[in-house]
């Protein structure tokens, strides 16, 4: 590039060249800065404020929809009916031998002593260690439901099954009479102990049908000890008091 | 003082200002507010505007900070801006006429000595261009862009900007002469 004396000279000059800017420049340039700069952070803050309004949304709905199912899903455990349980797939593997266990007890009819270690020893080879870890929540969801309902059917089942136990014993009693022409006092005990003990079987089988029967024993047996013997004690000596009136009657 | 010797370090002011740090844009504006002004003035006869133009070059400086990567020196950056920023200017605001007769060989300019001229008499002659001859006299006499830069910068043909080069070299030899006949006679 060829440099004329001109260029070089009017370079030279206006390169030297300073001109200062008036005092308020800044200002101005404070306030244009200003313009461009707050409609973005006005843009952001307005967005985060939507951004946080809807996770706080969407936390709040995963949240309950959680608690709605996890209220939804052991009601739909204990409704369902033991022959879909016993079909079910690898998910509720856990379940399933609850109910092996149980078909085995109910025909085997063990005494008490073997239902009360059994059910733990059992079940414990039928279940694959990697699936219980893998449901122990819904386990624990499964298995603490059909206590209460347990609870609740036990009244129930309960009565008549005495009921029906003392017309036996009652039965045997007449029948013990009219061969023997009496009944000394510990035959009646001993009968009245084979009957409690009957029904403590049959009652810890209906317990085992939807409980782990480990868990639920310790807790049921001694209530169980307590109200069912004596309300049997009672039932029985009054059955048997009329029985022994009403064959002292009839003899006389 | 040490926040100072601090913020004296560009590099560190840059990437302040870029964040939005308005002391570091405000120490930036006054470090090259006057080289600017000056490079805005080249093109813009009234002072003020000129300014504007600058004050206006500024924030797109500020606003686009973050594109400068730091591989060329500052100052050339925020210099092509303002030369940008004024040519739309005077695009926008002025009806620049561009003169039509293209001469079909450009002679050799002449070797002319250097004037003794001032500043001001400088600006002065500089203003009294017509701007067609103004700006491409500017940008390759003074900023040193060539003319196929220049050609596409002003949306002109190259030969076009050969010509107004010519032309404003010979107006301004025209005037240069004038002026030293009218100092000689006051001697």
């Amino acid at each position: 590039m060829e440099t004329n004396g001109i260029d070089k000279k009017f370079k030279e000059v206006l390169e030297k060249r300073r001109i200062a800017p008036s005092e308020g420049a800044w200002d101005k340039l404070d306030d244009a800065l200003g313009a461009t700069a707050t409609p973005k952070r006005k843009g952001y803050r307005w967005y985060g404020i939507a951004a946080g309004f809807t996770g706080i949304i969407l936390i709040s709905v995963l949240y309950f929809s959680g608690r709605q199912e996890g209220l939804v899903n052991p009601s739909a455990v204990v409704k369902a009916p033991e022959e879909e349980k016993v079909q079910t797939t690898g998910s509720e593997m856990v379940e399933v031998p609850e109910e092996v266990v149980i078909a085995e007890t109910n025909e085997a009819q063990p005494p008490a002593e073997e239902i009360a270690t059994a059910p733990g020893g059992i079940s414990k080879p039928l279940v694959p260690a990697q699936q219980v870890s893998d449901k122990l929540a819904a386990n624990t969801k499964i298995e603490e439901l059909p206590v209460e309902m347990v609870q609740e059917e036990s009244p129930v089942t309960l009565v008549p099954a005495i009921d029906t136990k003392i017309a036996e014993v009652l039965a045997q009693v007449q029948a013990m009479e009219k061969l023997n022409g009496g009944v000394s006092d510990a035959e009646i005990d001993s009968m009245l102990r084979a009957a409690q003990k009957e029904l403590e079987v049959e009652s810890r089988i209906g317990y085992a049908a939807s409980v782990d029967a480990l868990a639920l024993l310790s807790d049921v047996e001694d209530e169980l000890n307590r109200s069912l013997r004596d309300q049997l004690f009672e039932k029985l000596k009054e059955g048997y008091q009329k029985v022994r009136t009403a064959v002292v009657y009839r003899n006389d | 003082m040490k926040i100072i010797s601090f913020y004296e370090n560009q590099k560190v002011l840059i990437k302040r200002a870029a964040k939005g740090n308005r002391p570091a844009q405000r120490m930036l504006f006054e470090k090259h507010a006057p080289r600017m002004l000056s490079v805005c003035r080249q093109y813009i006869k009234d002072l003020h505007f000129a300014e504007d133009v600058m004050l206006s070059g500024f924030v797109k400086v500020f606003n686009n900070l973050h594109a400068f990567r730091g591989e060329g020196s500052f100052e050339g950056w925020v210099r092509r801006i303002m030369i940008h920023e004024a040519i739309s200017y005077l695009r926008k605001n002025q009806f620049v006429v561009f003169d039509s007769e293209v001469l079909e060989q450009v002679a050799h300019t002449e070797l002319i000595p250097a004037p003794n001229l001032d500043e001001e008499a400088i600006q002065s002659l500089i203003d009294a261009l017509p701007d067609g001859y103004k700006m491409v006299f500017v940008l390759y006499a003074v900023e040193g862009y060539k003319h196929q830069e220049i050609a596409s910068m002003l949306n002109i043909s190259e030969s076009t900007s050969k010509s107004q080069l010519f032309k404003a070299r010979k107006h301004l030899q025209n005037q240069i002469s004038t002026l030293e006949l009218s100092r000689s006679a006051e001697s």
